[in-house]
């Protein structure tokens, strides 16, 4: 039953009906369970022996080896702490990353059965947050070995007894390192000694290096990290987040204390990040696709996965201005991989093995199996930064009508901003236009020049029905380029922070951040709230960081403030209100057209200058709307201006 | 004419009961000799206690308890005896009731009245009549939880919370018959933390975190709530039923911080480990903090402990003495060298060992020769009642 489930799925990937990204030429099966005796299915590590078996280790603390040609799984070890990754040395030895070390767990006398657990390192601290996640433990070529500490959560305090040395500095804060070296990724040299490689990650769920052998790292979206990201890991560097630093030899003070400015300028900016929401929310595992790997026409580009989608990544990097900075664009994803994208390693075969995990967070459980079928998929190969703009190169020759037309390639640019706060929206985000398009002979490769290219921002696409000379549609569309720098001529990093010392974000804007223009689609219309009929509300200009020239401010009792906004057809558009509102629980009705669509619950934006969105779809009629937001007996917040997409 | 013969009936036995109640109402004279009974050397109260209370997780209460309720259904437990888990209460406990073979008859209806009016209870007088007609006509065997529910049932809303029950994983890991060792969070220890359960009904919590065994426990069955703690984010602090009978000094923690040694949510610790001044062995000239070197799984399982101090590797291999009334602490010290152990001074538990001298401030002194091997036995003086093999299952094997 099992088995015909399973060729079931293969039928359905092959015939391209479930999935929703993955290439037609690739298969998704699913591998059966290890038998945890916790009944987990949970993976939170994953390496292959050099044998061909899989190791697999699960949140029980167990630890299995599966034998691919025979379907059978094997207990290997039992009774290690939340282990998150491992890396096998040889049959009967692995490195393991276990909350409170990294451990050798070897088999010596050669039962099937580990029966030593050896100390690598346990140099550093734990206060016994169970955020404190011990991630992934890589090795390079010498033997060195690197694993990732995570940071601890405000949603949990530190235990009664802490492993090593607390530190009150590295305590507040919504993610904390009151104990050694949280936030950091670690290094344990081939002699045995640990020191702190990098400083300033927050969640690092996921090492790997690339077939040069630099280092990389994935963070996860949350305070001081705007959007979840990828670093290349370089020593001594920090790369954001700020509680980390209180372990920093030479750092002076408390992280949190530290003008925000003084920060910015000692961080080191990501190589790609991953829009939130739309890329990835929680990066995880860092995978080279090897000479060995049998995946496609992509050998030496990284993948990564993603938690909470059915997702993994392909990245395209380059070195510009002697760092390397690059895409990401989806690659596997959609029915039947489930989400929870968490390991990633190359089975004896080529074909790529998942493992998911969840955590209580969004995400699945089980192994999957990926598989190339061998036909080409219609993909980019690449994506680099020129002199005007970016060259994109195919698998296939492209439609050359199609990939003529602008429309095709509909680019926008913006940046998220630097500070204490959970996350950033997207700030300074406005279309790109392509001014000039030029496809080569073979028809792989077209060149875009862009009206403008602005280092230290985010370029992004989703390409427009593209489709190979055969008629292929391209399979994954969605580009995201981090542009730090230009090819010649870079501009100094603008810094791009907010917030000030000790505070949660908002403050003085700096000067650069003024008056930012928001804009959730470059297709949308901004109505300023000084603009709109208002019945009560005043408008004001106390609390910077607002667009145009004035806010609305709710005051208590019946009060409503009410646009006209037009649309060239009727049907469903959005609206996009922007406001802000210190401590939330202020709801208004939104009323269309004189009915009301229903009650917007406007959450705590953290502070009165700390501006976030709200969008919601809308039935629009052609011509004249009237888009209206009313007290329902409470004052309301502060309303900046309300943006319409229409339909 | 049927409801007036089932009226009568009921009447009749509705007489019949009251008549026996008052009959029955506990003579002051019996109910003194039952508590003398219950009370005598290895008698009721080793088990169920003074106050009637049990053992959680092990020894089921009489306070209270719904059992009680059919004193033919107590009179059939106590002679005959019960194997198997339980559920008394609501509440799980894995000890079996061994049959009661040294009272006569009459001393049986003493005791067991004695228990159906102490603590509050209120229940029936039983005579000696009763004992002897059940010891006549009653099966030989010993009851299970099967047996003995299917012979005395309970009323139906008694019937969840009384009873017996299937044991899950965590149950399974009580009566190993092999060591089980896991890291996992543990209450009274550093984050670095290993809880192991040995045959014999022995656990222990040994702190990677300070290299050093921090507590050790008999009763009320090995650490709980597995399947929450391993397969969700990592928060939960495992939990036992027992108190530990041993506990390691800990001189940086005040007797009130005891109750909150399990808590996650502290915004400052009472202390880290980067000082602990609590390790055991002293070498002279050696003034630093002992390195974890790791464990090794011996003789069937059994963790060998490694560390360092200095030069010297210290190796601990802790397993239950033979009686399964305490445990055995192995110490092997290499390169040798002689020894100052820091003994705990321990209420619940005897100290000792067959090596070296006690000094006058009560630590072990030992001579390099000695130190190279030695043992050290933790007795708890007041050792958990025997488990029935076979009451649980043991520890499901992966394989």
């Amino acid at each position: 039953m099992k088995r015909f489930f399973e060729s079931a799925l293969v039928f359905a990937c092959s015939a391209g009906i479930l999935f929703a990204n993955t290439p037609p030429e690739y298969t998704v099966t699913r591998v059966p369970n290890p038998p945890s005796k916790f009944e987990t299915k949970q993976i939170d590590g994953l390496d292959f022996l050099p044998d061909g078996r899989m190791a697999v280790c699960l949140p029980s603390g167990e630890i299995f080896f599966y034998d691919t040609k025979a379907d059978q799984w094997q207990l290997f070890a039992e009774g290690l702490h939340n282990p998150l990754g491992l890396v096998a040395v040889s049959n009967s030895e692995l490195i393991v990353s276990q909350r409170p070390e990294v451990t050798r767990v070897r088999d010596t006398n050669g039962d099937g059965k580990a029966d030593d657990f050896e100390v690598v390192s346990d140099g550093f601290g734990m206060s016994g947050n169970y955020h404190e996640f011990h991630f992934t433990p890589v090795r390079d070529k010498d033997g060195a070995i690197y694993f990732a500490l995570g940071t601890g959560s405000s949603g949990d305090g530190v235990r009664s007894i802490v492993r090593g040395k607390f530190d009150p500095r590295g305590r507040p804060g919504r993610m904390h390192a009151s104990t050694p070296f949280r936030g950091c990724v670690m290094k344990v040299t081939p002699d045995g000694k640990t020191i702190p490689w990098s400083y300033g990650h927050r969640t690092p769920n996921g090492l790997g290096f690339d077939l040069k052998g630099n280092l990389f790292v994935t963070d996860n979206q949350g305070d001081w990290v705007g959007s979840s990201k990828l670093f290349h890991v370089k020593e001594g560097r920090f790369y954001g987040h700020a509680p980390s630093l209180t372990w920093k030899e030479g750092f002076k003070g408390a992280p949190l204390e530290t003008d925000p400015e003084v920060l910015a300028k000692m961080r080191t900016r990501a190589c790609v990040v991953f829009p939130h929401g739309t890329m990835a929310n929680s990066p995880t595992q860092v995978l080279a696709i090897t000479p060995e790997a049998n995946f496609g026409p992509f050998t030496g580009q990284l993948l990564v996965g993603e938690m909470n989608k059915s997702r993994v990544m392909r990245i395209l990097l380059e070195e510009i201005g002697g760092e390397l900075q690059g895409a990401c664009v989806p690659f596997i994803g959609g029915s039947p991989m489930p989400g929870g994208c968490n390991r990633l390693g190359w089975g004896p075969d080529g074909s790529l093995y998942v493992g998911h995990t969840k955590h209580t967070w969004a995400g699945s459980e089980g192994i999957t199996r990926i598989e190339w079928g061998g036909e080409l998929p219609f993909e980019a190969v690449s994506m680099n930064l020129t002199k005007t703009g970016f060259r994109f190169t195919f698998t296939k020759p492209v439609d050359r009508e199609i990939a003529a037309n602008p429309a095709t390639w509909p680019f926008k640019r913006y940046y998220y901003q630097y500070h204490r706060k959970y996350g950033s929206p997207q700030i300074d985000l406005t279309p790109v236009p392509v001014e000039a398009i030029e496809i080569s002979q073979d028809g792989k490769t077209v060149e875009l020049a862009l009206a403008e290219l602005k280092a230290w921002h985010i370029h992004e696409l989703t390409v427009a029905g593209l489709k190979a000379e055969d008629g292929t549609p391209l399979a994954n569309t969605n580009f995201v380029y981090t542009l730090n720098r230009l090819l010649e001529n870079t501009p100094p990093d603008p810094l791009q922070f907010g917030g000030s010392a000790s505070r949660g974000g908002g403050g003085s804007e700096p000067a650069h951040l003024a008056k930012p223009i928001p804009v959730v689609d470059p297709a949308g219309t901004v109505y300023q709230a000084e603009d709109a009929r208002r019945d009560g509300p005043a408008l004001q200009t106390g609390n910077s960081g607002f667009t145009g020239r004035n806010y609305a401010d709710f005051g208590t009792g019946e009060q409503s403030i009410e646009w006209v906004v037009k649309s060239e057809k009727a049907g469903e558009g959005k609206v996009m209100i922007r406001y802000a509102l210190a401590g939330g629980g202020r709801p208004l009705d939104l009323v269309v057209n004189g009915e009301k669509v229903e009650t917007l619950p406007f959450s705590d934006t953290g502070g009165w200058k700390s501006w976030g969105d709200l969008t919601r779809p809308v039935m629009l009629r052609k011509g004249d709307n009237r888009i209206a937001l009313k007290t329902i007996g409470k004052t309301g917040g502060n309303i900046d201006h309300i943006q319409i997409v229409e339909p | 004419m049927k409801i007036y013969l089932f009226l009568q009936r009921s009447f009749l036995l509705y007489f019949f009961i009251l008549w026996n109640t008052a009959l029955a109402e506990p003579d002051p004279e019996i109910l003194k000799s039952g508590e003398k009974l219950y009370n005598g050397a290895g008698s009721c109260v080793a088990c169920h206690m003074p106050d009637g209370n049990g053992q959680p997780g092990t020894i089921p209460p009489l306070a209270g308890s719904d059992w009680l309720d059919n004193p033919d259904r107590t009179i059939a437990i106590t002679l005959r005896g019960l194997a198997g888990p339980v559920k008394v209460n609501g509440k799980r406990y894995y000890s079996a009731m061994p049959p009661q073979l040294l009272f006569d008859d009459e001393k049986i209806a003493h005791i067991i009245t004695y228990v159906n009016n102490a603590w509050g209870n209120n229940g029936p007088a039983v005579t000696k009549e009763q004992v002897a007609e059940a010891r006549a006509n009653l099966p030989p065997e010993l009851y299970s939880p099967a047996s003995i529910l299917k012979a005395f049932p309970f009323e139906k809303k008694k019937q969840k919370a009384n009873g017996t029950f299937k044991p899950d994983f965590d149950d399974a890991l009580t009566n190993v018959t092999e060591p089980v060792v896991y890291r996992t969070f543990m209450p009274g220890a550093s984050p670095a933390a290993f809880a192991v359960a040995l045959p014999g009904n022995q656990f222990f919590c040994w702190d990677a975190g300070e290299c050093r065994l921090r507590y050790a426990w008999s009763k009320g069955g090995f650490i709980r709530g597995n399947k929450v703690h391993w397969s969700s984010n990592g928060k939960p602090v495992a939990e036992f039923n027992g108190v530990p009978y041993y506990r390691a000094r800990s001189s940086l923690l005040n007797p009130e911080d005891y109750e909150h040694l399990a808590k996650t949510n502290r915004k400052t610790p009472f202390y880290d480990t980067s000082e602990a001044p609590d390790f055991p062995i002293v070498i002279e000239g050696i003034d630093e903090l002992p390195k974890f070197k790791g464990y090794r799984l011996v003789d069937g399982g059994y963790p060998e402990f490694r560390y360092s101090l200095g030069a010297h590797e210290i190796r601990e291999w802790i397993r239950a003495t033979e009686d399964k009334k305490g445990i055995v602490r192995t110490f092997t010290i290499d390169p040798a060298v002689a020894i100052t152990f820091r003994l705990t001074p321990d209420e619940e538990a005897i100290l000792s060992s067959l090596a070296g001298k006690i000094a006058a401030d009560g630590t072990l002194q030992l001579s390099a020769k000695e130190a190279a091997g030695f043992q050290i036995t933790i007795l708890e003086k007041n050792p958990a009642p025997p488990l029935v093999p076979g009451a649980v299952p043991t520890a499901p094997s992966a394989n």
